[in-house]
């Protein structure tokens, strides 16, 4: 397997034109992904980790621009590659490189949290939501499900006779409907604890909406270096609502994960 | 484009003896000849009578290098620190009818035939729409032949980015309407300031402002006749 991927940069100043990495595109066989600067776990742009970019919802334009031309495909993108820089534009994209991977060797997944890693990510940036989600890839790889397993599943449901959208990190459908969240315990910050009380609640308006009646309710953390209140918040609250798979021994949370997918029934 | 999308970047001193006024510099973009013949002509002229139609184009004007050179300069438009991305021609023509059909009509009028997604900028709700980099308009025909073979072709091209998007006949002959009011004046300052700055010749310039003179009141009857073009739009016989 070939993998492509490009990189969009970033000129904060048309005069000085000293651009900045931003974002990785990347391409592998009919596997399309991306990764962009201020990108949440869940795909969402927080605007507030941006502010360099200005007014944010012009950036998620742009985002959201640039995964239409991922879509499109390798074609589409070498094109903007060869176009370069528009007047007076403050993004562009730059063919990034090539890598020739067995397909015994690491995921595309991986790969493109190495490269944003190593070409994009400031300083200031956490990667603990990056530990997470690639643990849990892991694990989900070790059990071989990497492409059963759909990501980022929206859910249109209605609660109490209102509309509402729910997202999940992942969804396998294995005899009953297994949604799944993650969430990084490091840092007792304001965006843990929201993220926490978000996979609570989303898990509690899916069951409130009755679309899914059977489904099964999966959240996986890391439970090693977590902040204490954080863990204990889990499996105080959170337990009650959802499954709880630790992925930081994958062993253990492989084994466990297996049998909560009843995986060989 | 709508006032209050240009940022100015230095304000300087105060300016003796006006009242209130400061010096400022502002962005902009500037574009020569080098890559494609007549640009500035071209931008410039479809800058003056966009302008008079109402149409979003940002504010431009020839400027010279200090070697000379002819450059055709409009203002940066912005909403923060960032350029917009291109154009979903799907949510501008849902959320500006009105505007979308103004630049198929008006792309019909100079012959642009390259409408596409990168310069249009709108972002919804958060810009107001613009648009730029008329070069391929005009002088500049698709295959580099001078303007009287092209002068009655309907001249829509299926790839305009909002040619699948229009819908409003209605409005299309309401932007038709507009551009024939606009002024043999005008045309002719417009095509002759260009041509006394050295960015055409003046036979050039004359058959530009022919062009656009010959054009200006036969937009609906050129959109009529490419009515294939505009897949959405129905009722085309009420219109001829």
């Amino acid at each position: 397997m070939t993998v492509h991927w490009y990189v969009v940069k970033h000129v904060p100043d048309l005069v000085r034109r000293e651009p900045r990495n931003i974002g990785v595109i990347l391409i592998a066989d009919q596997e399309k992904m991306s990764r962009f600067l201020g990108e949440q776990p869940d795909g969402e742009i927080d605007g507030r980790t941006v502010p360099q970019f200005g007014n944010h919802l012009v950036y998620k334009a742009w985002v959201k621009h640039w995964r239409s031309l991922l879509d499109q495909g390798a074609s589409v993108l070498s094109e903007q590659v060869v176009a370069g820089r528009g007047p007076g534009a403050s993004f562009y994209i730059e063919e990034g490189g090539e890598q020739l991977v067995g397909h015994d060797e690491r995921a595309s997944d991986e790969i493109l949290d190495d490269l944003y890693a190593t070409l994009v990510r400031p300083d200031s940036e956490s990667a603990v939501a990056d530990d997470v989600r690639s643990l849990t890839r892991r694990v989900i790889r070790r059990l071989g499900l990497s492409r059963q397993v759909q990501e980022r599943v929206r859910l249109p449901v209605t609660v109490g006779g209102i509309p509402d959208d729910i997202w999940f990190d992942y969804r396998y459908d294995n005899g009953v409907p297994h949604l799944m969240q993650r969430i990084g315990l490091a840092t007792s910050d304001k965006a843990t604890w929201d993220r926490l009380h978000l996979v609570e609640t989303n898990f509690e308006r899916l069951r409130r909406s009755g679309l899914l009646p059977d489904f099964s309710a999966i959240t996986f953390i890391k439970q090693q270096h977590a902040d204490e209140r954080l863990v204990e918040a889990v499996h105080g609250r959170l337990a009650e609502v959802t499954k709880i798979v630790d992925v930081s021994n994958q062993d253990t949370a492989a084994s466990l994960l297996s049998g909560l997918l009843d995986l060989h029934a | 484009m709508e006032a209050g999308y240009y940022a100015i970047s230095t304000i300087g001193n105060k300016v003796s003896g006006a009242s209130g006024a400061v010096e400022v510099q502002m962005s902009g973009i500037a574009k020569d000849d080098s890559s494609e013949p007549y640009t500035v002509f071209n931008e410039y002229v479809c800058y003056r009578v966009g302008a008079a139609v109402g149409l979003p184009l940002p504010p431009g004007t020839i400027a010279q290098t200090a070697d000379g050179k002819n450059m055709y300069v409009s203002l940066r438009f912005t909403t923060g620190q960032t350029s917009l991305p291109p154009v979903e021609p799907a949510v501008l023509a849902a959320d500006n009818p009105d505007v979308s059909a103004g630049i198929v009509a008006f792309d019909c009028w100079v012959g642009n035939w390259d409408r596409n997604g990168t310069n249009v900028a709108y972002v919804s709700g958060v810009s107001g729409v613009s648009i730029f980099d008329h070069g391929r308009t005009l002088l500049r025909t698709p295959d580099g032949t001078g303007l009287e073979g092209w002068r009655d072709k309907p001249l829509l091209h299926d790839n305009h980015v909002l040619h699948g998007h229009v819908d409003d006949l209605a409005l299309l002959a309401r932007w038709a309407q507009r551009i024939a009011l606009v002024t043999s004046e005008l045309i002719r300052d417009a095509c002759g300031t260009a041509a006394r700055l050295d960015t055409c010749t003046v036979a050039e310039a004359q058959a530009a402002g022919d062009f656009l003179e010959h054009r200006k009141s036969r937009i609906m009857d050129y959109m009529t006749a490419a009515q294939g073009m505009l897949p959405k739009v129905t009722g085309w016989k009420a219109a001829a």
